[in-house]
């Protein structure tokens, strides 16, 4: 009687042991296994900064070329409705410094002219333009008349991506989200978000490598008004210099910048 | 020179910018060198990118709904510009004739090293000028459309519009056009 109490109890405890260990030995799994069987992708992924570098050294390659853009963007009311605004762009370019931007509607017309030593922005509607010196490339230009004039030279990111690779640091989330078809281009997309700002970017899946568009999404505003522009890039032999010289008309009337910023 | 400007806007007065006369585009030449064009002042039909809504214009008629445009949205990634603006813009809209805008500009240059296109438009109340009612208007306020009825001048070669005494030059603001109010430049 005594030795089958005793036998109960040895069994009791075996089993006992038996069931601690295998739940030590579970918790020791658990421990020791690897990160989940799928990893999460790292929120900027080099790739994607790496087709932007690689389709602004393109774009910076070509000699002269041309661009048809279609661009809707949004204004955001105080109601916070948005609406549309629909423009075409065309762009003549030529290295190192020569630029020719029309950007139109029925509304409103402005063409925007640099030969390497003057810029001059021309409504040919309403008959005003104004003229001012710059010197260098056309990138150079572009960052300037922004930061003096507070003029935004349309589709100014063609000329400016990866220009300097610092820009992208400023990136917080960048991935390849897959292709999209532009008409017969077939491209890649890629999304990139940094503080404020969504942005998007299609690229031609070919040689070539150039722009099929971009998104921005502007998130200072709760409304996110969108910039879309569909682009076309042409590369062209060489361009007349005519092209980026203005030539002010008789009734033409010259106005300045608006001073204030470039007074500071 | 007074006297002789004068006359010269009397006969603006009498003469309002009809087609007939526009076409004809008189310029006098007066002693000084302050030329006065009796030309229409070119209109364009707006899109409401940094000033208000849509409307007058060519096509005539606002166009109105849903307020003022408060965000016209970024445009590039990379650029350099970083505008933060504050924008008091005074409206009286008649709906039979054109949209009027009053903008009081308070301009924040604050710099930032990131990039940002931020306008932001605040709206006060009071200031406004009606259509065909001349009122006084700051010197250095930016209306980005003009009254009715302006005259051209150019003085020392500058491009002013006079309308209803008051004094304004044309000016870029980034692609826009806008008027600053300036004391007489006579």
């Amino acid at each position: 009687m005594v030795n089958e109490i005793l036998v109960r109890g040895l069994r009791l405890s075996a089993a006992a042991a038996l069931s601690l260990s295998c739940a030590a030995g579970a918790v020791l799994a658990q421990s020791a296994a690897p990160s989940p069987a799928v990893e999460d992708p790292p929120a900027v992924e080099p790739e994607a900064i790496q087709a932007m570098t690689d389709m602004g050294a393109k774009l910076r390659d070509l000699t002269a070329f041309s661009v048809k853009a279609n661009l809707i963007w949004e204004e955001a009311f105080e109601s916070g409705e948005k609406t549309a605004i629909i423009e075409q762009v065309s762009i003549e370019a030529q290295k190192p410094k020569g630029l020719r931007v029309e950007r139109s509607s029925p509304q409103r017309q402005r063409i925007f002219y640099f030969n390497g030593e003057q810029a001059t922005l021309w409504a040919p509607e309403i008959r005003f333009y104004t003229m001012v010196d710059f010197s260098g490339t056309n990138a150079e230009m572009i960052v300037d008349a922004a930061e003096k004039y507070d003029y935004q030279v349309p589709l100014a990111d063609l000329f400016l991506w990866g220009l300097d690779p610092s820009q992208f640091e400023a990136i917080t989330a960048a991935r390849y989200v897959g292709q999209a078809q532009f008409g017969d281009r077939v491209c890649d997309q890629y999304a990139f978000r940094q503080e404020n700002v969504d942005w998007q970017v299609w690229i031609e899946d070919s040689e070539a490598g150039l722009p099929c568009g971009y998104m921005i999404v502007d998130l200072t505003d709760e409304a996110h008004p969108v910039f879309q522009a569909t682009v076309e890039v042409t590369p062209v032999a060489e361009f007349a210099d005519s092209r980026f010289t203005f030539v002010a008309p008789e009734d033409a009337t010259a106005i300045p910048f608006e001073t204030t910023k470039a007074a500071e | 020179m007074r006297i002789l400007l004068s006359a010269i806007a009397s006969l603006a007065l009498a003469f309002p910018a009809t087609p007939v006369v526009t076409k004809l585009a008189v310029t006098i030449v007066a002693v000084a060198p302050i030329v006065m064009t009796l030309a229409p002042t070119p209109v364009e039909a707006r899109g409401g990118r940094g000033g208000g809504g849509r409307g007058g214009g060519a096509r005539g008629g606002g166009r109105g709904g849903g307020g003022q445009v408060r965000s016209s949205g970024r445009q590039n990634v990379s650029n350099g510009a970083n505008r933060n603006q504050n924008v008091n813009r005074n409206n009286n809209v008649n709906r039979d004739s054109n949209v009027n805008r009053n903008v009081n500009r308070d301009i924040d240059r604050s710099r930032h090293v990131d990039i940002d296109v931020d306008h932001r438009y605040g709206y006060g109340g009071g200031g406004a000028f009606v259509a065909g009612v001349a009122t006084a208007v700051a010197i250095g306020a930016v209306v980005s459309t003009l009254p009715p009825s302006c005259t051209n001048y150019t003085y020392t070669g500058i491009a002013y519009r006079n309308c209803g005494g008051t004094w304004y030059q044309p000016q870029y603001s980034g692609s826009n056009v806008t008027y600053i109010v300036v004391d007489n430049p006579g």
